[in-house]
């Protein structure tokens, strides 16, 4: 093998360009940076995993195997939704960081931006919680 | 010996030749001097108030016979429609796709008469999850249809 031979498998390997052959069209480069960069502010999806309700200042003081539903409706008020006769309960946030507050908003996600889901045991103890990004 | 034609209202030919010409050059005066617009905008956003924390993939995420009704809501949240005892809950979200701006234009001395109109397609999808009295997942039913709504402006 020459020394002078580059070797084709090494990534680490830097390689200069030939001046001569390189062809810059920045019109149609630009215009496809635009095209990508339009695309990517549109496609927005939040699919970000699921929060623990812990790391959120104002659900620091949930507990599991402690809180009960009873405190939250006292503390919170009445929940936005509850299924299977309180086992499930939801409550929606908007705002975010510092501004998080509990919202009152029900149907469309226009204001709400989280959801807080809430799973209690059959005696109303909390037994597991998440905090969702809606929006 | 004259006959009596239904359509002949006392127009000679020539007339109505003068008439059809000068028809047609009114509608080219109103076409060069107006304008017709056609504007198809391209999109991909979802509307206010709807979720977007869903895509098409969500309802492959769950295994069927192994996920709970409590994992699915943990990891998606509050759901749009819901049973009471959790057995069904469905998941609604909309993406706009295209917006289209149409109209016309004559510009009348200092003013302009016209019209525009915009019509926006949209596509709104839904996932339902049904669960067994155990609260486990038995099947996930994915839909979505087109939606289209004018505005006139």
């Amino acid at each position: 093998m020459k020394a002078s031979e580059p070797s084709a498998a090494d990534p680490f390997e830097c390689r200069e360009g030939n001046p001569t052959k390189s062809k810059a069209r920045p019109g149609r480069e630009f215009l496809l940076a635009a095209l990508l960069l339009v695309l990517a502010g549109c496609t927005t999806y939040r699919n970000e995993s699921p929060q623990l309700t812990a790391s959120v200042p104002l659900l620091a003081s949930l507990q599991c195997g402690k809180t009960t539903r009873q405190e939250l409706v006292n503390d919170w008020g009445v929940p936005a939704a509850s299924l299977k006769g309180g086992r499930i309960v939801f409550y929606r946030l908007e705002g975010n960081g510092q501004r998080l507050r509990f919202s009152e908003e029900a149907g469309t996600w226009k204001e709400s931006r989280h959801s807080l889901v809430l799973i209690f045991d059959a005696n109303g103890v909390l037994e597991k919680s998440s905090f969702v990004r809606i929006q | 010996m004259s006959h009596y034609h239904p359509i002949n209202l006392g127009w000679s030919v020539q007339g109505l030749r003068w008439l059809g010409l000068l028809t047609q050059l009114v509608g080219l005066l109103a076409l060069t001097s107006g304008c017709v617009l056609v504007v198809p905008v391209p999109t991909a956003y979802h509307p206010p108030g709807s979720r977007r924390n869903l895509t098409a993939d969500t309802a492959g995420r769950f295994a069927r016979g192994g996920a709970t009704v409590y994992d699915v809501v943990l990891a998606l949240g509050e759901p749009d429609e819901a049973v009471a005892d959790a057995s069904q809950l469905t998941y609604r979200w909309e993406r706009v796709n295209l917006h289209l701006l149409w109209g016309w234009a004559i510009p009348l001395g200092e003013t302009a008469v016209g019209q525009t109109w915009e019509k926006t397609y949209s596509r709104r999808y839904a996932v339902s999850f049904e669960f067994d009295p155990a609260g486990l997942l038995q099947g996930v039913k994915a839909t979505n249809e087109r939606n289209e709504v004018t505005r006139e402006q």
